[in-house]
This record gives structure tokens, C-alpha cells and sequence, in this order.
């Protein structure tokens, strides 16, 4: 999916660096998801049970919406 | 590029891709049929397809998937950066990613070097090789990897 592509890469560009090391490891955990869910969390239709989960999830958004 | 760390490893294994099946014998047929109409001799003509022909089943059996014994089955990108690299015949091989590894949204080359032996291993993976989620966090990893490079 392109979106998914365009967000995830784009916040690997702007965002990612800021992360702490436990939030790298909620990134790489979120990219195991699969793609429709994956993409309901960045599209903030669904929120991630998992608190750490959902703050990198808020995190990716941001990026998104900075670079709009 | 293979030294920053996961936490998880992540396991490719890899189907035969029909899309780069197709391409190769496209272009090596395609040698073939435009090499007929120039101006050579007929024996070297021959000489050429038959270097093409081998050429070709040499690439198909390159391939990742189940295109061979000695075809590489599964990719493992362990925690530490490293790579084990393991063929259907059973042996394990562990490989660094090399810098000059590319990723595209629609392909994915991975170079490879061994330790104490030359020149490099290489898998070009299109995305029907891999399960559309696998082939995401594979790209998404890579640029991170190459992130993680570019910044030391």
C-alpha cells in the first residue's frame, strides 16, 4: 500500500531519529502488523490497545501531518 | 551496514517470483531472437545463444524460492544485524548486508558478503516473493539500516 509506504518511510525521514530506544522497538513491532491494520492505525480510525503502541502510532501521524 | 540492532529477527523465505521468472527468459529469449538477424557466422551465432541459454538457467537457479538445491531458501535477518543465509539443501551461510543493497518500492536487491570469501551474494526479491507485509517491514528495515549507516 503507497499510503502506508509514504507514511512509514516519510516518518523514517522526519520523526524516527527522536525516537527512544524502547520507541524503536514499538516501530519495529508495528511494522510486523498487517497492512490493513497497520494502515487503520495510522489513519486514526482504530487506536492500538497497547499504550506504547499507540504513542509511536501519534507519533508517525504528527510526522504526516508536519509534512502536509 | 548489518551492525545496528533488532528487536526481533526477521524471516524471509522467499517464493520462486513469476514477475522476475518472466523477465529473465524475456530478456534471454530476446537476446536469443535478436541475435539471428546480424551479420555473424552461423557457429558463433550458436556459440552465443547456447552462452545465453546456460546464462538463463544459470539465473533461474539463482533465484530464491525452490528453484534449486543450491538455491538460497531463507533469509534470516537475526538481532544483531547479521544475516543467515540458509539453502535447501540444509547448509547455513552468515552474511553482512553490503551498502550497495536496494530498496524499491516494487524491488528489493540484496547484496551480501561473507566473511573470508569474495565477491558478493545477491537476491533480487520482487514483491510477489514475499507476502505484502514481509516485503513492508523488509523495506522499512533496509531504510532504517541505511539510516543507521549514513549516520555513523
Amino acid at each position: 500500500m503507497l499510503e502506508l509506504d509514504d507514511m512509514l518511510h516519510g516518518f523514517l525521514n522526519q520523526g524516527f531519529d527522536e525516537l527512544a530506544e524502547n520507541e524503536r522497538d514499538q516501530f519495529e513491532n508495528l511494522l510486523t502488523c498487517h497492512d490493513n491494520l497497520l494502515l487503520e492505525y495510522l489513519m486514526g480510525r482504530t487506536v492500538p490497545a497497547d499504550p506504547d503502541t499507540a504513542n509511536v502510532v501519534n507519533k508517525i501521524r504528527a510526522a504526516a501531518q508536519a509534512a502536509t | 551496514m548489518s551492525s545496528t540492532k533488532y528487536a526481533q529477527p526477521l524471516k524471509l523465505q522467499p517464493e520462486a517470483s513469476r514477475i522476475l521468472i518472466g523477465l529473465l527468459i524475456a530478456g534471454h529469449l530476446g537476446a536469443i531472437a535478436v541475435l539471428f538477424p546480424l551479420d555473424l557466422s552461423l557457429p558463433i551465432k550458436i556459440t552465443i545463444a547456447v552462452v545465453l541459454l546456460v546464462s538463463l538457467v544459470i539465473a533461474l537457479r539463482k533465484q530464491p524460492g525452490r528453484m534449486g538445491e543450491g538455491g538460497v531458501q531463507t533469509l534470516t535477518w537475526q538481532t544483531d544485524g547479521e544475516w543467515l543465509l540458509e539453502t535447501a539443501g540444509g547448509e547455513k551461510m552468515e552474511a553482512s548486508l553490503h551498502e550497495s543493497t536496494y530498496v524499491h518500492p516494487w524491488l528489493v536487491v540484496l547484496n551480501f558478503r561473507q566473511e573470508n570469501k569474495p565477491g558478493m551474494l545477491t537476491f533480487t526479491l520482487a514483491p510477489d516473493a514475499l507476502d505484502r507485509e514481509t516485503f513492508r517491514e523488509l523495506r522499512v528495515r533496509l531504510k532504517m539500516a541505511g539510516k543507521a549507516e549514513k549516520g555513523r
